[in-house]
């Protein structure tokens, strides 16, 4: 079975190692991004990825702002995008952006999982 | 005659006889009646000098042809019959004057020695005087008479020593309430009521003594159809004398004069009223007359600020108050009494007698005229302000310590009205929220508010004015100088009420800018900081999450067990960031509420299991009723797990945990129910309060921020709910909350 590919966007690292860390566990194939534009120059070399977990909060930038250009752009539309964010108050403006789900930081690893599994099942096929 | 004469007398001597006789006498002879002889007297009578000596009386007398005098003559002449006549009228010519008389006269028949008439003997005596007096006696006495009937006046005559009624006008006979059947009575029997009253006894004085008896306005009782009935009345006794001046009668006239009486009574009642009423007025009033202001009377009033001023009386105005002082007040008086017009003064200070003190009275100078507009008197109308004065004096003192107090307290003060329309504020205001609020009077105490507190304040303030309660309210207020903003904590208090209404409002208004300034920097600090608080949390507990799962692959179950709780107690201190960043959201109101439809009682039974998970405790739900509500899911959620948590925290003692849902009316509820420590009564208000937690011996071994029951509570007023606590000390608690229901589709 062909791995799964995930990108990780997030610009605290100890996140970024950890989720690395514990999906590579998992059995993903994981790359990861401290910055959102750092994506798009990735996704025009690279096949898409079957999920995108993206902080709202990033370094001078707004995930909801690289998830919006994401779902705009015809090649990235389909990839499902979860946004994650501390601020659990934010999950309107996040859904809003046209992500697929919101988690709240902290989160349980078996959500993350569960939910990205919604969206991932989904293109199963392909 | 000749020979009586010739016997007997002298022929001289019988005519100096005739004509001195004091009868009038005259002789006639022949059947011609020539007269022989007359006296001077019967000239006199006659109006006739001697010439008629010679002459048939008939021409001498020619008026008498006509009378009966001359037929008379010729009876006698004829018959020797003498004749007498009284009181027979005769007009007779008297110096050309034709004149009735009348006469007692006598025809003497004169026989000669044959017993023929040869003459008659005329003898007259004028009775004109007599008769005349006579017919005038009866006039007057019929006159007299007349009058006492008609008379307007009560009047009677009653004679002798028995006062017998001999007449009494219809007048008196209506006073004494009797017909004329009485008259011929003694007044005591006739009158019986006069019986006992002192009429008797007057009128035996006036027939004793005979002298007129007058009184005035007695008092009489009668007795009419059989009332008593009290009248009054002026009335006189008059003696009745005969000609040896014996009194034999009285002559009793009477005037009622009840109603005058009467009127003269109310009018001296009134007069006494006026007096009494006078002489109590709290007021000094005197009254001076003539140019000169002379003192004719005083009331107690005026006695009290002056002494007594009766000795006084008929003295002037300066010789009474010779003080340098009381020279305005002269000229006040001067001032009046020539203009003739009232003056009013206010306010003026006067001697007190007898001591140094000042003494301040309001006075008013009235002038009395006479009929040509004259000022005859002045009557002045005094009263003593002094003590409103000094009440005054010692008012603007005591105001000008408050004041001077309420201008050294940093808050703004002020009071207001009903409406909570400013009637007074210091100078605070201005400090604090600019220069040009100088006048706030009769502005609402509200009236910089920020609009966006506008509705808030006015909520609070129409609350505790309906409640008459005190009140507090925070809100931003404009400093129209500056035009920023400033924080305010405004506290009122209902200081007046009057027949249930509050009539006046203390209010202060405290400046808390920077408290909120600070509440606010607090508030960012722990939103940023719990934010930032979560981002190491997040990996650390990812961290805990790999461990775990790292060694249960690698089968360190033991181990796996530890990164586990490590798990557990990253998400309770997670939780508890949660909290305070939840607080500060609802501080600055940016708590967000994502509503929806949803089952309560199945969130509610959701909820349960969940908790039981991870609980020693054993929860117990009961539920008879399902029930869609709008609220935001997640946090209601958050309520209940806040409530049933709270339970198992507070009832370390006890097992089991109750929980219920039910429906009343249109809402449905949700109900903790445990067996623990509970709560005093008196703290049950504080507890939905922020940072609050029920304090005790257990309270420091429970762990918690004491913000739970604060958000919970948010929450659930926000969603239009209630949030309440049902608690006994030492037995336990039950905290429910209900959310309105919404009809299903």
């Amino acid at each position: 079975m062909i791995p799964k590919k995930i990108i990780i966007i997030d610009d605290d690292t100890a996140i970024l190692d950890a989720l690395n860390l514990v999906f590579d566990i998992e059995g993903f194939d994981v790359t990861t991004f401290e910055r959102g534009t750092e994506i798009f120059e990735f996704l025009e070399n690279h096949i898409n990825p079957d999920i995108i977990l993206l902080d709202m909060w990033l370094k001078n930038e707004d995930g909801r702002d690289i998830c919006k250009k994401l779902k705009n752009a015809a090649g990235t539309k389909n990839i499902p995008i979860i946004i994650m964010s501390a601020s659990r108050g934010l999950e309107p403006s996040a859904l809003d952006s046209g992500a697929d789900a919101f988690i709240a930081k902290p989160f349980e690893f078996d959500d993350v999982v569960d939910q990205m599994n919604k969206f991932i099942k989904n293109n199963a096929d392909y | 005659m000749e020979q009586y004469l010739k016997n007997n007398i002298s022929l001289e001597s019988f005519i100096t006889l005739f004509s001195h006789a004091p009868n009038a006498l005259a002789m006639v002879q022949g059947p011609d009646m020539i007269i022989e002889a007359a006296n001077s007297k019967i000239l006199e009578m006659w109006g006739k000098s001697i010439d008629v000596i010679s002459k048939p009386i008939l021409e001498a007398l020619p008026e008498i042809k006509d009378q009966e005098f001359p037929q008379l003559l010729k009876e006698v002449y004829r018959t020797g019959i003498p004749f007498q006549g009284y009181s027979m009228p005769a007009t007779l010519v008297k110096d050309g004057k034709e004149r009735k008389y009348y006469f007692d006269f006598s025809y003497s028949p004169i026989f000669d020695d044959l017993k023929e008439v040869t003459g008659i003997c005329i003898s007259a005596t004028d009775v004109t005087e007599k008769i005349h007096s006579e017919k005038k006696f009866v006039e007057s006495e019929y006159k007299f008479q007349e009058l006492i009937l008609n008379s307007e006046y009560c009047s009677a005559i009653y004679r002798g020593p028995e006062l017998i009624i001999e007449l009494a006008n219809d007048k008196m006979l209506q006073t004494w309430d009797k017909t004329d059947e009485i008259i011929g009575l003694p007044l005591t029997e006739g009158v019986p009521s006069l019986v006992g009253q002192r009429f008797m006894d007057d009128m035996r004085q006036v027939l004793i003594s005979g002298e007129n008896f007058l009184a005035k306005e007695g008092r009489a009782d009668f007795l009419r159809n059989g009332k008593w009935e009290t009248s009054y009345y002026n009335y006189s006794y008059q003696p009745i004398k005969n000609s040896s001046g014996e009194v034999y009668a009285i002559f009793n006239m009477a005037i009622e004069v009840t109603d005058m009486v009467l009127a003269k009574k109310s009018a001296m009642e009134n007069y006494n009223k006026l007096q009494g009423f006078i002489e109590n007025v709290p007021m000094a009033i005197t009254v001076f007359t003539g140019a000169e202001h002379i003192l004719e009377t005083s009331n107690s009033g005026a006695n009290k600020i002056w002494g007594d001023l009766s000795p006084y009386f008929g003295k002037t105005f300066k010789d009474i108050f010779p003080d340098f002082e009381s020279l305005r007040v002269f000229e006040h008086f001067n001032n009046v009494y020539e203009s003739g017009n009232q003056l009013e003064m206010k306010e003026v200070r006067v001697r007190r007698s007898g001591t140094f003190e000042d003494t301040y009275l309001n006075y008013i100078l009235h002038p009395t005229k006479d009929e040509y507009g004259k000022t005859i008197s002045i009557i002045a109308i005094g009263y003593d302000v002094t003590d409103d004065i000094k009440m005054r004096k010692d008012l603007s003192l005591s105001e000008k310590k408050y004041k001077n107090l309420t201008e050294a307290i940093p808050q703004i003060i002020w009071t207001a009205d009903a409406d909570g329309f400013i009637t007074y504020c210091n100078e605070r205001l201005q400090f604090y929220l600019g220069n040009d609020n100088e006048n706030p009077i009769g502005k609402m105490f509200y009236h910089l508010c920020h609009p966006e507190d506008l509705s808030r304040v006015q909520t609070t303030w129409k609350k505790a004015n309906e409640n008459r309660t005190n009140f507090e309210v925070e809100y931003r207020a404009l400093n129209t100088g500056t035009q920023q903003y400033l924080w305010l904590l405004t506290r009122g208090v209902p200081s007046i009420i009057e027949e249930g209404k509050v009539v006046q409002w203390i209010g202060t208004s405290t400046d808390i800018n920077e408290f909120k300034l600070l509440q606010a920097q607090k508030d960012t600090f722990l939103g940023i900081a719990s934010h930032e608080l979560k981002t190491p949390l997040t990996s650390l507990k990812l961290y805990a999450q790999v461990l775990e799962r790292v060694l249960k692959k690698s089968g360190d179950n033991k181990n796996a067990e530890f990164a586990k709780k490590m798990d557990a107690q990253i998400s309770k201190l997670n939780s508890l960031i949660v909290d305070l960043l939840d607080v500060t959201k609802i501080s600055a109101g940016r708590m967000q509420l994502m509503e929806s439809r949803f089952n309560f009682e199945s969130l509610a039974r959701e909820m349960v299991e969940e908790m039981q998970l991870d609980s020693k405790h054993q929860l117990i739900f009961n539920s008879n009723s399902e029930g869609i509500v709008f609220a935001d899911r997640n946090r209601i959620s958050q309520v209940m797990s806040n409530l049933i948590s709270n339970a198992i925290k507070y009832s370390p003692q006890s097992d089991r945990i109750v929980i219920s849902s039910a429906i009343i009316d249109d809402e449905i509820n949700f109900c903790v129910q445990d067996f623990g420590i509970g709560i005093p009564a008196e703290k049950k208000e504080k507890i939905f309060e922020q940072y609050y937690r029920v304090s005790g011996k257990e309270q420091n071994t429970i762990p918690g921020l004491g913000l739970g029951l604060y958000i919970s509570a948010d929450i659930v007023e926000r969603s239009n709910g209630k949030i309440w606590v049902e608690s006994v000390l030492d037995e336990g608690s039950t905290f429910c909350f209900s959310l309105p229901l919404i009809e299903q589709d």
